[in-house]
């Protein structure tokens, strides 16, 4: 049983929730905000271009319908904190009581936008390890009851950690005061702003949709935009390098907006960042207007990506994303912030932070090795033969003029060139790491022990150098991300290299 | 009484050699793989067949050739797959290799082992083998889906990788 003197402090907080609750009286709004967003667009499009009385009825009683649902849905979802776990009772026809253990949840996240924030509610959503769908979702909660919880629910976490683990009960756990460990000055946030150029993605996706859905008038606009930019410099009698010299401006223009969107983009999200440490738990928390608050035991990291892009390089930083098993909650509105962990730190700091969560001193590696002495050739040869093959293509099929596209094998050379002096990889007492790049450098590693399985893989090409490719597989993984592994090995290193890392996992008891 | 099984002598022990697939499944592979071929092409044979109205008897016979063409590749394919796949089941991990241009070797150390899944197809069960499918913690859905397999090697295996105390539902 918990130690109830260890729940002093929430003791109060224990007792204030222990009768079934309800969710706040504002939920059905959130909930009808939600569901409106998604026909939003449409809807909008549709009022706009007037299609007939008949739809915008059929809409009308659409929302009504929703307004009614989400009012029901609130009243049906009860919840209870009980000693080690939470009783959650929701649905409207089919009713559903789930138990939800406290050693099962791994991430309790606190959201809050704009109109949440003007009522002081928020939403609540309580992950369990290796799953995608929170275990709970509590929308709204109001912010006191919200942080009770939170609070409940880390402290029975803690406890229940302590007495379970035997080597932690002796180890000294600062569990008093919640441990500032990382914050974003505004210069900071400007900076991840111009880097990850996000204003070009929200563009992309807002003209993609304007074009899905409004085809015609689109069309019209583009056309119209032209003609009276063409129409201008054509008056002014400029000729085709005035001409070029506009549509560069143009473009430099357009460019220099997207940026101050990205800056604007990333001050929403990134606005206030801070990440802090209690006992072995991370939490950040972040956003200007919407504010999101996140938790996550350091357990929970599964791999590391270090990221070092040409303009991070220009600032002198770099930025860490994880990988956590604690859930990769992909939903409507937000995605887990536990993947961005430092968004932006300088070198040494990053370090620092590294070895922290890490908590050991195998942070920053000394012993890279290098790959495979031909591992430029293996690099360059595959884009080259690419190329040249295109290059014939097109000038057969085009024009001689293709020829020029000959002019990347010489880039392609200094490419691999430059990659493979920096690409390395490193196989320590805890870690296995490996780095790669050649204008941005990327450092990716793990924790051995966090390994779930190997993969050694040998193509024609790897097999006419002799080489192999060695991945590594971990949990809580992007689906779209790049593979870690180790690429361009001698084959008999790649061999040593996974005997090695296998014997030190059956070593390893399973993390979870 | 079944006496395709009592043919082969499953594995059933831990050690340090690599094992080949059972051999009676090099045959299922084969049937399967001409199958497969055979139905993917109904599908351009029978437009070309209803489009074209003045094809000359010549063009028929090519759509045939590239038919038979395409089945005796992907059997010979699937011949191949059978031929150099090879595992094994030490103190540590299971290991499957495949292949010998496109090489792979996969390694699920044991400790890491999460849940095992059999499938049986018709032919597997008429012939008796099984299809392993391997759950680790891992990003990918299944760490190691491997056919051909003797079923009782796969129960064996199964028996081994997850001892009974943590298996639920069985």
């Amino acid at each position: 049983m918990a130690n109830e003197t260890e729940l002093a402090d929430t003791a109060e907080a224990v007792a204030a929730v222990e009768k079934l609750q309800r969710l706040h009286p504002l939920s059905w709004l959130f909930v009808l905000v939600v569901q409106l967003r998604q026909f939003a667009l449409p809807l909008i499009i549709l009022l706009f271009t007037g299609r007939g009385d008949r739809y915008e009825l059929f809409s009308l009683v659409g929302v009504l319908l929703l307004g009614i649902y989400s009012v029901f849905q609130y009243i049906t979802y009860r919840y209870r904190v009980m000693d080690d776990e939470l009783i959650v009772r929701s649905g409207v026809f089919q009713k559903s009581v789930r138990h939800i253990p406290f050693g099962k949840i791994q991430n309790v996240s606190i959201t809050q936008n704009i109109l949440q924030r003007l009522f002081n509610v928020a939403e609540v959503k309580l992950e369990a390890a290796g799953g995608s769908k929170p275990e709970a979702h509590m929308r709204v909660l109001g912010m006191r009851d919200a942080r009770q919880l939170e609070e409940l629910i880390r402290s029975h976490a803690a406890v229940i950690q302590i007495t379970s683990d035997e080597k932690v009960s002796s180890a000294n756990i600062p569990v008093s005061d919640n441990e500032i460990l990382h914050q974003l000055s505004l210069p900071d946030v400007v900076k991840i702003g111009l880097i990850n150029n996000r204003g070009m993605i929200v563009i992309g996706a807002a003209v993609g949709v304007m074009f899905q859905s409004a085809g015609d008038m689109m069309g019209k606009l583009m056309k119209s935009i032209f003609n009276m930019f063409f129409g201008w410099s054509g008056s002014l009698h400029l000729g085709t390098v005035a001409m070029v010299l506009g549509i560069i401006f143009l473009a430099l223009f357009f460019l220099v907006l997207v940026r101050i969107f990205s800056v604007l983009l990333a001050l929403l999200q990134y606005y206030g960042f801070s990440l802090s440490q209690l006992g072995r738990r991370l939490t950040v928390q972040s956003g200007l207007l919407s504010l999101v608050r996140s938790s996550l035991p350091l357990r929970r990291i599964q791999a590391y990506s270090l990221f070092e892009g040409w303009l991070h390089r220009r600032f002198a930083r770099r930025s860490l994303k994880v990988d956590s098993a604690a859930g990769m909650a992909m939903n409507e509105e937000n995605k887990s912030p536990l993947r961005d962990l430092v968004p932006l730190a300088d070198p040494a700091k990053m370090d620092e932070l590294i070895a922290r969560f890490l908590a050991s001193d195998q942070w920053p590696i000394r012993s890279w090795q290098n790959l495979h002495d031909d591992a430029w050739k293996r690099e360059f040869l595959l884009p080259a033969l690419l190329c040249t093959a295109i290059t014939i293509a097109a000038s057969i099929f085009y024009t001689y003029y293709a020829i020029v596209l000959l002019a990347a094998i010489p880039v392609l050379y200094l490419r691999a060139k430059v990659w493979s002096a920096h690409a390395a990889f490193a196989c320590t007492e805890e870690l296995i790491a490996v780095r790669e790049g050649w204008i941005s450098r990327e450092w990716r590693f793990a924790e051995i022990g966090k390994l779930q399985g190997l993969s050694l893989r040998e193509g024609i090409l790897d097999r006419r150098f002799g080489m192999a490719s060695l991945y590594l597989d971990t949990a809580g993984a992007r689906p779209m991300a790049s593979a870690f592994r180790i690429p361009y090995l001698p084959r008999a290193q790649a061999d040593k290299l996974m005997a090695q890392l296998s014997a030190k996992i059956s070593k390893s008891p399973l993390p979870f | 009484m079944n006496t395709e099984i009592t043919k082969e002598i499953p594995a059933l022990v831990v050690s340090d050699e690599w094992k080949p697939l059972a051999a009676s499944a090099r045959n299922v592979f084969m049937y399967v793989a001409a199958i497969t071929i055979l139905l993917i092409s109904l599908v351009p044979a029978t437009v070309f067949v209803l489009a074209a109205d003045d094809a000359v008897w010549w063009e028929y016979a090519g759509v045939i050739a590239l038919i038979c063409l395409a089945t005796g590749f992907a059997t010979l394919i699937a011949y191949k797959s059978w031929r150099n796949t090879y595992w094994k089941l030490d103190a540590e991990a299971l290991y499957v290799r495949r292949g010998k241009t496109w090489f792979k070797q996969i390694c699920v150390p044991r400790s890491r082992v999460q849940h095992l899944d059999f499938e049986r197809g018709p032919l597997e069960r008429k012939y008796g083998l099984a299809t392993l499918i391997v759950h680790t913690a891992g990003s990918q859905e299944r760490a190691l889906r491997q056919s051909g397999l003797l079923l009782a090697d796969a129960e064996y295996l199964r028996d081994v990788l997850v001892p009974k105390d943590r298996r639920d539902g069985e």
